[in-house]
């Protein structure tokens, strides 16, 4: 899957960067209101005087609210362009990895051997696809050097268990 | 005078000086690697005091801290990751200049400034404890407060082209500072019910994801199969007497900013460098060349972070109240050993005392020279391809989040904080603003408070006192000097199209 197909599959075309500014702004302001509300809940538990633990945070989220209505109409002034994002799928594929190696380590635990593959599979990803077998052995030695390292300085030196 | 009393001998044994060298190699290594900064070699080396005398136990924690000042401008520069908070302004000159094909050029600049703002922090240190802690005495709540301020209105205004977005980012910051436990009502506020955020959020989850995985997401979205420097032709760690002339004054101002900023408790490192950045770029005879590579970006914010160790350890040491996390740790281990740093400490450990600062200026030198040694090594760190780098990077990063807190659940905060950072900092919102705002958070909101009860809720009280007015107008000045220079340049481009 190219780079362009993929961004249609998130939701259509290259994203512009008024679009990624607005959505962002739209996710911020929905932030302020959650945080408004848990604010006065705050309030309301403490039965707190004006300058108490809500007064902070409700100045706090007006203010982002107020902020973020700026900012959208000073965007609607702006010329618009392309949103930067290259390598999208690398991206993505890295974060899934990552996500599978937290989740291998916290339930089967074998810190180095998971650390081991874990540094392999990146290693690959990143090969360009060309390259891959040519530069397996190197790959190996990298994870490997990475994962002494790792032993000797946290294990043996810091006395940080994993 | 005591000073003048002080048994040297006390100092040069052996013990001492190798527990310098253990503390400034320590703390240049884990201050370099990201996520990793001055708390946690402090944190990480505290066992090993236990069995040491009480000068060789501090020395071992002061040179640690020291160094891992310096250390974090190492991979600022080498990756565009800060190893530490303080080390963040550091990137956007220092990186530039790396990218530029110098990076043994960036380093020794970073050195330098970080070897003579830490003997500027000594001797501040030394000559300056009583009086200055006196000072920082007569300051409170309101100009806390406004201190907190003026470093949001600082930052802010320089790191980002969008000012709207910068204070958006600053406003996400203060708020991610006050998840945790009410200081004032002891009440826990947006902890989501999870125990890990009652403490407030990690810091270091939060400095990891916002810096060193989103940077890892920019590498692969930029160039995987590149590297920075295809040669060894950039790694060059000499600097000319020419160049270290250009530098004085930005090392001046910064050296200076950094030991005024460390007496302040809870404003630490990470503020004073960015003051001192903000501070040089005014200064500077080329301020548009900031932010490209511009060795006096480099200079004024390490100088500062290192004089910032001095300061902070100026009240620590005459007042007893630790002015960040990593002196807050320095004084454990002073209680570990039966030692309660205060004013009476001057005079019931003369010795220990003064032990401390000559030794913090033998730190200092310790790291010049172990840094000269290093320095090259970590330069050529750059020579390995990206796609090599980013698999390091990202396991480092990860495995400091967890040598840090101990919890999963904070690996997957760190990866969560990295893709929204990535996606905030193309869209132009300011990071480091962000940043500088969840540390500073807790100070402004504690000394807006404690504040606004002593005036029962009347504002006067930020127009009213001296230090007040006269932060309040240098807070006015940051912001409207840059707007009346950008409206003083609209009309002069208006004269002169009018004129062609």
């Amino acid at each position: 899957m190219n780079h362009i197909s993929l961004y249609k599959n998130l939701g259509g075309e290259f994203m512009s960067t008024k679009k990624a500014t607005y959505t962002s702004l739209i996710l911020i302001t929905l932030l302020a209101i959650g945080y408004l509300v848990e604010a006065n809940k705050l309030s309301a538990a403490n039965n707190s005087s004006t300058i108490g633990p809500s007064y902070f945070p409700t100045l706090l989220s007006i203010l982002l609210i107020i902020s973020c209505v700026v900012s959208w109409i000073q965007t609607m002034n702006k010329d618009d362009k392309k949103f930067p994002l290259d390598n999208l799928k690398v991206i993505f594929t890295t974060i899934s990895v990552t996500a599978f190696y937290f989740i291998s380590w916290y339930f089967i635990g074998y810190f180095y051997l998971n650390t081991f593959i874990f540094l392999m599979v990146l290693l690959i990803i990143y090969s360009p696809k060309k390259e891959i077998k040519k530069n397996l052995f190197i790959n190996l030695i990298t994870s490997g050097g990475i994962l002494i390292f790792i032993y000797v300085l946290f294990d043996l030196i810091l006395k940080i268990k994993f | 005078m005591d000073m003048l009393n002080f048994d040297f001998s006390s100092l040069f044994t052996l013990t001492n000086i190798l527990i310098i060298l253990l503390g400034t190699m320590v703390g240049l290594f884990i201050g370099s690697l990201p996520g990793l900064g001055a708390s946690v070699s402090i944190v990480l080396l505290l066992p090993l005091t236990f069995n040491l005398p009480p000068l060789a136990a501090i020395l071992l924690l002061v040179s640690a801290y020291q160094a891992a000042e310096y250390g974090g401008s190492i991979s600022s520069i080498i990756l565009g990751v800060p190893g530490t908070p303080a080390a963040a302004a550091t990137i956007l000159d220092g990186n530039a200049l790396s990218k530029k094909g110098s990076p043994g050029k960036a380093l020794i600049y970073s050195l330098t400034a970080s070897s003579i703002g830490g003997l500027f922090g000594g001797a501040v240190l030394l000559f300056f404890a009583e009086p200055i802690a006196r000072f920082a005495l007569q300051m409170s709540a309101p100009e806390f407060f406004l201190i907190g301020v003026l470093g949001l209105v600082a930052v802010a205004s320089i790191s980002s082209s969008d000012p709207m977005k910068s204070l958006i980012s600053v406003l996400l910051g203060l708020m991610l500072g006050t998840v945790g436990i009410d200081m004032f009502a002891a009440v826990s506020r947006f902890t989501l019910g999870r125990p890990e955020l009652m403490d407030g959020i990690s810091i270091v989850a939060l400095l990891v994801g916002m810096y060193a995985i989103s940077e890892i997401f920019t590498m692969i979205s930029k160039d995987l199969n590149g590297g920075y420097t295809p040669d060894t032709k950039g790694l060059k760690t000499r600097l000319t007497f020419n160049e270290f002339k250009k530098i004085i004054k930005p090392t001046a101002i910064g050296s200076t900013i950094g030991s005024i900023i460390g007496v302040f408790p809870g404003m630490g490192a990470g503020s004073s460098s960015w003051f001192a950045y903000i501070a040089a770029k005014k200064a500077s005879k080329n301020p548009e060349s900031f932010g490209t590579g511009n060795p006096e970006g480099i200079v004024a914010p390490e100088s500062a972070n290192n004089a910032t160790v001095g300061g902070a350890l100026v009240p620590l040491l005459s007042l007893g109240i630790p002015g960040s996390p990593a002196t807050a740790i320095i004084m454990g281990a002073f209680i570990v050993h039966g030692i309660r740093p205060g004013p009476n400490i001057f005079s019931s450990n003369t010795n220990l005392v003064y032990g401390i600062f000559f030794g913090f200026i033998l730190a200092t030198f310790a790291m010049y020279f172990l840094g000269r040694l290093i320095t090259p090594l970590f330069s050529r760190i750059l020579t390995v391809p990206i796609r090599i780098l980013i698999p390091a990077v990202f396991i480092l990063s990860i495995i400091g989040v967890y040598a840090s807190d101990k919890m999963f659940f904070y690996l997957w905060f760190a990866i969560i904080i990295g893709i929204i950072s990535f996606f905030l900092k193309g869209l132009n919102y300011s990071i480091p603003a962000l940043f500088l705002a969840f540390v500073l958070s807790p100070i402004i909101e504690e000394n807006l408070r404690r504040s606004l009860i002593i005036s029962q809720g009347s504002y006067s009280v930020f127009f009213t006192r001296l230090y007040s007015i006269i932060l309040l107008l240098i807070i006015i000045s940051i912001i409207v000097i840059p707007f009346l220079q950008r409206m003083k340049s609209k009309i002069r481009k208006k004269r002169i199209d009018k004129n062609f």
